[in-house]
């Protein structure tokens, strides 16, 4: 958590903003805030619900905590990076900074641009995707 | 046991939230993504 606080800047230099997630009390992470003076929001999730349904639950530790772990979402939140290593005691933030200087596009607005070549393309291949995804999961409620 | 869903896989839309931040300010994860493109850290806590 320190490294994100420290790398802030950076984050926000090149147009992303940062939200971390622990199953920590509000108490424990508003303590942490002040400790670290963190600039982004520190969320809290004791019921472990929004860990779990990101899929990143790590039920045999601690109580149950989340795995280190991180995903980039563009505006339409739409998972565009992720790091998932379980293993590690803490994300590879190098790799990280690496995809969010690659000039991908998730930084692009939601609305396409009419200076696209294709600006309905992309959301077309997008709903086809889900359509065959969803065709095969159950779709959400 | 029960099933835990997956991570959301790259090209998927990630699980909207609502979640109190440490300060009790609400954070909607749609809204902030309309905002900002957005980098969500898991991380295990301040054990």
């Amino acid at each position: 958590m320190a490294e994100h606080a420290r790398r802030y800047d950076e984050l926000t230099g090149l147009g992303f903003e940062l939200a971390a997630i622990s199953v920590d009390v509000i108490e424990r992470s508003h303590a942490l805030v002040e400790q670290l003076q963190l600039r982004f929001p520190l969320l809290c999730d004791p019921g472990r619900e929004v860990v779990r349904a990101f899929g990143v639950f790590n039920e045999k530790e601690k109580g149950g905590i989340a795995y280190p772990s991180t995903f980039v979402l563009d505006r339409e939140r739409i998972v565009r990076f992720r790091s998932l290593d379980k293993m590690a005691s803490r994300v590879d933030l190098d790799a990280l900074f690496e995809f969010l200087r690659s000039g991908s596009d998730a930084k692009a607005p939601a609305e396409p641009r009419r200076t696209r070549v294709a600006p309905g393309l992309r959301g077309f291949g997008r709903a086809i995707g889900n359509m065959l995804r969803y065709g095969i999961k159950s779709p959400k409620p | 046991m029960t099933a835990t869903p997956s991570a959301p896989d790259i090209g998927e839309a990630a699980p909207d939230f609502e979640l109190r931040d440490a300060n009790g300010t609400n954070f909607h994860l749609a809204d902030a993504c309309t905002q900002h493109p957005l980098v969500v850290v898991f991380y295990r806590g301040h054990w």
